[in-house]
């Protein structure tokens, strides 16, 4: 897809919505500017270095391109002949209420599920589970009602492609009923629950199975990417607990006990909890994904960042013409004002076009016009802020820090605060610097935050 | 140049509505596949005004806009417009054959499928009660967004009033985030006075007469009207202005039982009342949180603020006002047994509603010291008092007539 020359594909080619495949012509690689840290290599290696199972966490704001390089990811790893099953945890799983047990359950089936479609036969370990299940979660009578139901239903050729194994089956409708059935999911945890070191020692013996396959048709080892844990809801659930605590930390161990690689999202605010050092000592390793760097820290005196603003130039032009659309002011514009955030970019183009005033002349994207855009970027940010959180705001502005607290938290949770990473000092150096944090642009444009910042007096700098 | 040295955005110039709807339309012409957008605008009139010109301006580009209108509270978005999708793709098919007699079939289809169709929602604010913490509207559209881009491959505008809008952009920011557009529209001034106007006028029975369902109704417009004074400005008329529609909400979650938001309506009635000096305001906020402390049982804390109310009334010589709260503090005395000190009270009550020529005053009055009689066992003095009662009850044409009825009915059968 060239890039857009009219302001009709221009509006369409900034989709705000759309993650990118691997290999699409519109990505630029950014690794430079988000601390020269290429994600997907560092993932990768720990992966294929280790005769082990690695379990990692990866994290960063909501439409940073996780989503992409994960794809990216998956490409590299099966590039690499890894066995990889990669699938976004919201669409089998209820984000709003979801437990570890959930978790286990459907890594299971899209295990079973993949494997099976790729014909690769897991024999008896197959049984050995449905057997399980037969006894645990089901009671005698009505594991043959459920078997008798699945049987028939694959004969019609309903509701799943035949050849799928009857444990696949059982927990494509166990998720499905965990996913939509109050009662029945009570039912399906407390069943569970207590069995869990069997579900495991059974999923594990799946995956030792699949393992062997998986190499007998010539792959690695079996990797599982889950995406999109990063949107379970955020939930308070007393003495200083969260949703996010319970499935990560306080069951991060059985998570870390599946016998194949594992990759989960995790909300970016986990990284600056209370319990952050928990989590580093479950996990392998928590790799972040920063904004790219449009600007220097506060504290190293600020201005633009010529790298990262380069890159956010090239992921406008390839996107659209700019030298016919753009006036040179307004492509500056918006890489300053979207704070480094591709879909903030994408936003921004986007509303610009609703703002050009004569369709007609040369370069009809002003930046009268990218101004305005930014004033809706900054009306949408002023809903989200709560008032008393301006003080802070300023703070994390002038220290470019942030506090392990609930706020905070709750700050990168609603992007108000964005991480940046500096690149390393020198070339191949293993040190890794510190990640630091500014407050979102379009916030700092917000007349409640200006109040504050002349309220607070700068703070004194050491020497 | 760097962020600090922008310089500030006019993000507060207001766009006039026109401008902000052809923006508007611009967006849902360019738009190809699913499209997310938000209109705020917090009048129901305002909206469908804006709307018709927004469909004015959007027929000639070839795009048709499905409207749909939720009454109703729901908990999840995607079922309902995948329904109304498949209705509209029926009715157009129908079309495309029922016109074959007259034109040729190529031609009727052809003007059902080169229209683009864009959706507009109203009425999502009844899913989005503020008392809530996790509306389950809000989950489902946060978690369900990839759902949305698949299953309504159509630009989807939803219009919201200010304070259903924040606490979706809060409490759904996933969902948020995939905004392609944001047009917020400025409240009318001659709309808003006119709704207060109307409001002022009706008589407080009102309220209480109307269906659960109407009571939430109500609700949700009381709110929105007062978005649109927050917004207005800060002036006294604003200010009086947000305190009499902050009454009406607490008057509204009062009869529908939800006491701590009644009580915070009334309490920020009282602040604003004192922010403008005005005692007799103040008075009636003291007066209505008492009742709420009445209504929880909590009869200690009712009379100290019915008292606080008598007290600024009797200071302001707002005779109306001391007859009202001597009343309450009436039943307060009866329902707590001391009969004595009620008949004082409803005595005092009486002799001013009777001075002031407030009949509907009157007649609750003598209703409750007919209960008073019936309490004390003098069923004949009861039937005089509520026969009293219901006469002018009848002459009002006040739906408490009904009640004075029954209560007749009930000692007269009784006695016989």
């Amino acid at each position: 897809m060239p890039p857009a020359k009219t302001l009709r594909d221009a509006y369409n080619a900034a989709n705000p919505t759309e993650p990118l495949s691997p290999g699409d012509p519109r990505y630029v690689d950014c690794t430079d500017v988000r601390g020269d840290e290429d994600t997907v290599r560092k993932m990768f290696r720990i992966i294929s270095f280790s005769d082990k199972p690695t379990h990692q966490l990866f994290t960063g704001h909501r439409g940073c391109g996780k989503s992409t390089e994960l794809l990216r990811l998956k490409e590299r790893l099966e590039g690499d002949k890894f066995y990889v099953v990669y699938f976004a945890a919201d669409e089998d799983l209820d984000a709003n209420d979801l437990t570890y047990t959930d978790l286990l359950l459907s890594v299971a089936r899209r295990v079973i599920a993949q494997t099976s479609n790729d014909e690769i036969n897991l024999g008896d370990a197959l049984k050995t589970v449905e057997t399980w299940f037969a006894e645990v979660v089901y009671e005698q009578s009505e594991w043959k009602r459920v078997e008798q139901e699945l049987t028939s239903q694959a004969e019609i050729g309903l509701p799943l492609p035949k050849g799928i194994p009857l444990i696949g089956r059982v927990l494509t409708r166990l998720t499905e009923q965990i996913k939509t059935g109050d009662e029945i999911k009570k039912q399906i945890r407390q069943r569970l629950d207590s069995k869990i070191p069997q579900l495991i020692g059974g999923l594990n013996d799946l995956l030792n199975r699949a393992d062997v396959e998986v190499q007998r048709a010539g792959k690695k080892a079996v990797t599982v990417i889950v995406d999109n844990l990063d949107r379970v809801t955020r939930k308070d659930l007393g003495d200083g607990r969260t949703s996010h605590d319970a499935l990560f930390i306080e069951h991060g161990d059985q998570l870390c006990a599946l016998r194949c690689h594992t990759i989960y999202t995790v909300p970016i605010s986990m990284m600056y909890g209370l319990s952050a050092r928990d989590l580093g000592g479950i996990f392998d390793r928590a790799q972040v994904l920063p904004m790219i760097k449009s600007h220097e820290p506060q504290v190293s005196g600020g201005g633009p960042s010529p790298a990262g603003v380069q890159r956010l130039r090239d992921i406008i032009g390839r996107r659209i013409d700019v030298g016919v659309l753009c006036e040179p002011e307004a492509v500056e514009y918006f890489c300053q004002a979207c704070g480094g955030h591709p879909r903030d970019l994408m936003t921004l183009v986007r509303n610009s076009i609703e703002y050009v005033e004569d369709e007609n002349q040369p370069r009809p994207i002003t930046l009268a016009a990218a101004r305005r855009a930014e004033g809706q970027l900054v009306s949408a940010f002023a809903r989200m802020i709560p008032e008393d959180y301006f003080e802070k705001l300023v703070a994390v502005h002038q220290t470019n820090k942030i506090k392990k607290d609930d706020d905070h938290q709750k700050m990168l949770f609603s992007q108000s605060v964005l991480e940046y990473a500096d690149e390393p000092d020198e070339a191949g150096s293993d040190t890794e610097k510190e990640p630091w944090h500014d407050v979102h642009p379009a916030v700092q444009k917000l007349k409640s935050f200006r109040e504050a910042l002349n309220e607070r007096s700068r703070p004194a700098v050491e020497s | 140049m760097s962020v600090q040295d922008l310089p500030s955005n006019p993000e507060t110039t207001a766009e006039p509505d026109d401008v902000i709807v052809r923006r508007l339309a611009r967006s849902l012409d360019y738009a190809e596949g699913f499209w997310l957008g938000f209109a705020k605008s917090n009048a129901p009139a305002q909206r469908h005004r804006l709307a018709a010109l927004c469909k004015d301006l959007l027929e000639p580009l070839k795009v048709r806009v499905l409207e749909i209108e939720l009454t109703e509270p729901v908990t999840d978005l995607l079922p309902v417009l995948r329904e109304r999708l498949a209705q509209e793709r029926a009715v157009h098919a129908d079309d495309a054959t029922s016109d074959n007699g007259s034109a040729t079939p190529g031609e009727a289809h052809a003007t059902a499928s080169e229209h683009k169709l864009a959706i507009f929602v109203y009425g999502l604010e009844h899913s989005i009660p503020s008392r809530e913490a996790y509306p389950p509207l809000l989950s489902s559209l946060n978690l369900n967004r990839e759902l949305f881009r698949r299953q309504v491959p159509h630009p989807l505008l939803l219009w919201l009033p200010e304070y259903a809008l924040t606490a979706l952009a809060r409490k759904a920011p996933d969902f948020w985030a995939w905004r392609s557009g944001l047009y917020e529209f400025a409240p009318e001034r001659e709309a808003a006075e006119q709704s207060l106007e109307a409001l002022r006028g009706e008589a407080q029975y009102i309220t209480e007469s109307l269906s659960e369902q109407a009571k939430r109704e109500r609700l949700v417009m009381l709110k929105g009207l007062l978005d649109d004074y927050r917004e207005l400005g800060n002036g006294t008329r604003e200010q009086e202005a947000r305190a009499s529609i902050l009454n009406e909400i607490g008057l509204a979650h009062d009869v529908l039982g939800e006491w701590t938001e009644a009580k915070q309506a009334y309490g920020e009635y009282l602040t604003i009342s004192r922010n403008l000096n005005d005692g007799a305001r103040e008075a009636i906020a003291f007066h209505n949180l008492g009742g709420i402390a009445q209504d929880r049982g909590e009869m200690e804390e009712a009379r100290r603020l019915y008292y606080e109310s008598l007290e600024i009334e009797k200071r302001l010589d707002n005779q109306s006002g001391v007859a009202s709260t001597l009343h309450n503090l009436a039943m307060l005395a009866q329902n707590q047994g001391e009969l004595e000190e009620a008949r004082r009270l409803f005595d005092e009550s009486l002799e001013i509603e009777k001075r002031l020529g407030n009949q509907n005053g009157v007649a609750l009055t003598l209703g409750q010291l007919g209960r008073l009689a019936e309490d004390e066992g003098d069923k004949v003095a009861a039937a005089r008092l509520f026969r009293e009662s219901l006469s002018i009850f009848e002459r009002l044409g006040s739906p408490d007539a009904e009640k004075a009825r029954r209560s007749l009915a009930r000692v007269e059968g009784e006695s016989s």
